[in-house]
């Protein structure tokens, strides 16, 4: 950390003031405040997906309208086979993805046609060794009468990144 | 930490470097954490029907020809069985390299047929990804995944009727 210097000189009432720790601590701030809403706010779990060689890139348009589901193996998976659902770092189970689900979907519906479905899609990342069912479950989530969210997306991997 | 040297009592004065250092790293670092890295992830799209695959009765659904892949694996299996048309044709790799090859082969005979992806439950989400990859290969798009049964029930495998819903179409 660069050293706090303020100048004084006996008889003399001048005061310099070194700015460098003020932008250190500034700069620190900032850094801190970026990492810590990233970490709250995390997406994208670390997790292996799927390898697909007809899949299209991935440009993440329309963010907004985009809610990323993560299906991941539980810690004890070679035993129980359990899996862990995140939507930006929270864990939900069957019934409160359903819920969650509904509020986003609610958020991009036609107030004026409450019956259409929502513009809300939902990308599924799922580990490459987690059962069709989970994926199918929370397909059958987004696809329940209340939520009717019909786009889905399968995230996948390239080949070439193993 | 870099640290810069005080003049002399001299008229020699010295660059103190130590607070440009000190503020090039900061930059660096911030910007580093700013950086939003290219995306490596792909993705696959699919449409749920609109129509379909929710409702309390079942549903007579219209038979039309499509090529049915079927991915039949038991709870305790560590292979997957690969199916095409109610003929078995391979496990695993093999089997997926030859449903690349016959897919092709039945759609150069017909353009326009769809296909059906019928996976167990227990079946890897990868091994469904590589069908659904083996269909877009033959540029066939519509596709459509036989359900599970909703969540609380257990899944029984073909056979059971609520298995048979559809639950998706790409």
């Amino acid at each position: 950390m660069a050293k706090s210097n303020v100048s004084m000189s006996a008889g003399n009432s001048d005061l310099g003031f070194n700015m460098t720790p003020m932008i250190d601590i500034v700069f620190q701030l900032l850094i801190f405040l970026l990492v810590v809403t990233d970490l709250t706010q995390k997406e994208i779990e670390n997790l292996k997906l799927p390898l697909s060689t007809e899949a299209v890139e991935d440009k993440a348009d329309e963010k907004d309208k985009r809610v990323i589901v993560n299906i991941n193996k539980a810690d004890d998976w070679a035993t129980t086979k359990d899996i862990v659902v995140k939507i930006k770092g929270k864990i939900y189970n069957l019934e409160n993805l359903k819920e969650v689900l509904f509020t986003h979907a609610e958020t991009k519906r036609d107030e004026n046609d409450p019956n259409q479905p929502s513009e809300i899609f939902v990308l599924i990342r799922c580990d490459r060794e987690v059962r069709w069912r989970e994926v199918q479950w929370v397909m059958q989530a987004c696809a329940d009468p209340s939520v009717r969210i019909y786009k889905l997306q399968f995230a996948t991997a390239d080949f070439e990144v193993k | 930490m870099a640290r810069g040297k005080m003049p002399d009592s001299g008229g020699d004065m010295e660059v103190n470097l130590t607070p440009m250092i000190d503020i090039t790293f900061q930059l660096i670092i911030f910007f580093m954490c700013a950086m939003k890295f290219k995306a490596l992830e792909r993705k696959v799209a699919a449409f749920l029907p609109k129509d379909r695959g929710l409702a309390k009765t079942k549903i007579k659904l219209e038979e039309k020809p499509k090529i049915v892949v079927e991915l039949k694996r038991h709870e305790e299996d560590t292979r997957t069985r690969v199916k095409l048309l109610d003929a078995e044709i391979g496990v695993d790799d093999e089997g997926f390299a030859l449903l690349d090859q016959r897919i092709k082969a039945i759609r150069a005979e017909n353009d326009e047929i769809p296909g059906e992806i019928n996976a167990w439950a227990w079946v890897p989400h990868q091994h469904v990804i590589r069908t659904i990859d083996a269909f877009m290969k033959a540029n066939i798009k519509d596709i459509t995944f036989v359900g599970a049964p909703p969540p609380g029930r257990p899944h029984s495998g073909p056979g059971d009727p609520d298995s048979e819903r559809n639950v998706g179409d790409r």
